[in-house]
């Protein structure tokens, strides 16, 4: 179960700033799409969610385990958070492969399921290679097996079709499918894709 | 010709880098991240050498090492150690003198670093120190390198600081650009000429490296 309600004030230079406002409750495990028109708030969400930006105020809380309540001063850090998260801009480390990449995100899986997870999304052949010789759809690919990498209860995905072919959507969608069937966790998608929440989501929020 | 001095300054420039290298880069590593309000003062501090002429900073540094001091009289009595006229207070200064020489480019490449490699990081759940050796680091290796090199070329060429703490000891405290300078004032021009040459020779090769260096982290960075 998740517990959302939270709320970030931005200060802008020139006016008297912007207020974004949170209330979500997710009962139980399942796909949530998250709509939204650009500047509405989604990515500031999974990475308040994440840990990485603090709320100005409210409650987080993930399976009965508080992440944030700025009444009680808790904020867990983004590494204390069970936390998959795949970043807008599909974000690999430079400095390892493909392969390392997956292994670093998550050191207990092996070579052989490493590689399943390559092939799932047509990236074995790719697999050492360096993120900076993929192309765009390719490393958003690649991001989205490090967000998966790990058995989260909670994954966040910004964006994860863009700049993927029809076929590489179709891929993507039957993953992300699978991976949540199999886990049992709450996968959050934040897309200007209106055929991800269709095909995907059973609930759908909108900010 | 005797290479004592230029063995004497490449062993001070080879101590003082290594010594560096553990000091500045977790020093460079604060610089880039530590949110403490007062650090733009403790980097004025470390930056300090850059604009101070070396005779300044060797005078003091010669008060302070001083056995009449309080540090210099507590370094004699409990370590056994005197820092002036000596091998050691030579390093100590040397690690003074070019300490922002390694510091700031080192800072410049950890701030250059993407947000987001280190938030990946993060999010994955790796520990600050994982994230400093896994991600920081390997990503740093360019200007962890030019730090190494200026630090190097800036210890090889050193004279004011030297000169102050250390005087001029055969196989001591005697660099060769002290060596340079006694020459000069013999009249000894042939003598200066060869230590002379040897360290343009040095300082020129480190240059073109760092260059190189520049161009390469440019073309990868396109």
């Amino acid at each position: 179960m998740i517990d959302i309600a939270i709320q970030k004030s931005f200060i802008a230079k020139s006016s008297s700033g912007l207020n974004l406002k949170i209330d979500i409750k997710i009962d139980s495990p399942q796909i949530i799409g998250i709509r939204g028109v650009s500047g509405a708030g989604k990515t500031t969400l999974f990475r308040m969610l994440s840990g990485l930006v603090i709320p100005s105020s409210g409650t987080i809380s993930v399976n009965r385990k508080v992440w944030f309540s700025s009444d009680n001063r808790i904020n867990i850090a983004p590494q204390k958070r069970t936390c998959g998260y795949l970043f807008q801009e599909a974000t690999l480390l430079p400095n390892f492969s493909l392969f390392e990449n997956i292994r670093f995100a998550n050191t207990d899986l092996s070579p052989l399921e490493i590689n399943e997870y390559l092939k799932d999304v047509d990236l074995q052949g790719q697999k050492d290679v360096y993120p900076s010789l993929l192309s765009g759809g390719q490393q958003k690919r690649g991001a989205l097996l490090v967000a998966l990498a790990q058995s989260n209860d909670v994954v966040l995905l910004d964006e994860p079709l863009v700049a993927l072919d029809t076929e590489s959507q179709t891929k993507v969608k039957k993953l992300i499918k699978r991976i949540q069937e199999e886990r049992n966790c709450t996968v959050l998608i934040a897309s200007h894709n209106e055929s991800v929440f269709e095909e995907l989501c059973s609930q759908t929020f909108t900010l | 010709m005797d290479f004592g001095p230029l063995l004497l300054s490449l062993k001070l420039a080879i101590v003082t880098t290594l010594v560096l290298l553990i000091v500045g880069v977790p020093l460079a590593y604060f610089f880039a991240y530590s949110k403490f309000k007062g650090k733009f003062l403790l980097e004025a501090l470390v930056g300090l050498p850059i604009v101070l002429p070396p005779t300044v900073l060797g005078f003091y540094l010669l008060l302070a090492f001083s056995p009449k001091s309080l540090l210099g009289s507590w370094l004699q009595d409990i370590l056994g150690v005197s820092l002036v006229f000596s091998f050691v207070g030579l390093v100590v200064a040397s690690v003074i003198y070019s300490l922002p020489f390694m510091v700031q480019p080192v800072k410049n490449g950890f701030t250059g670093i993407q947000k987001s490699y280190i938030e990946l990081s993060q999010v994955l759940g790796k520990s600050d120190w994982e994230t400093f050796w896994k991600v920081i680091i390997p990503n740093s290796k360019n200007a962890l390198l030019t730090g190494a090199v200026l630090t190097f070329a800036h210890t090889l060429g050193e004279f004011g600081v030297v000169l102050m703490i250390g005087g001029s000891i055969p196989d001591k405290t005697k660099v060769a650009s002290i060596a340079i300078f006694e020459y000069v004032e013999v009249l000894d021009f042939k003598s200066a000429q060869h230590y002379a040459l040897i360290l343009l020779g040095i300082s020129f090769t480190i240059l073109v490296t760092v260059q190189a260096l520049g161009l390469k982290q440019k073309e990868g960075d396109d």
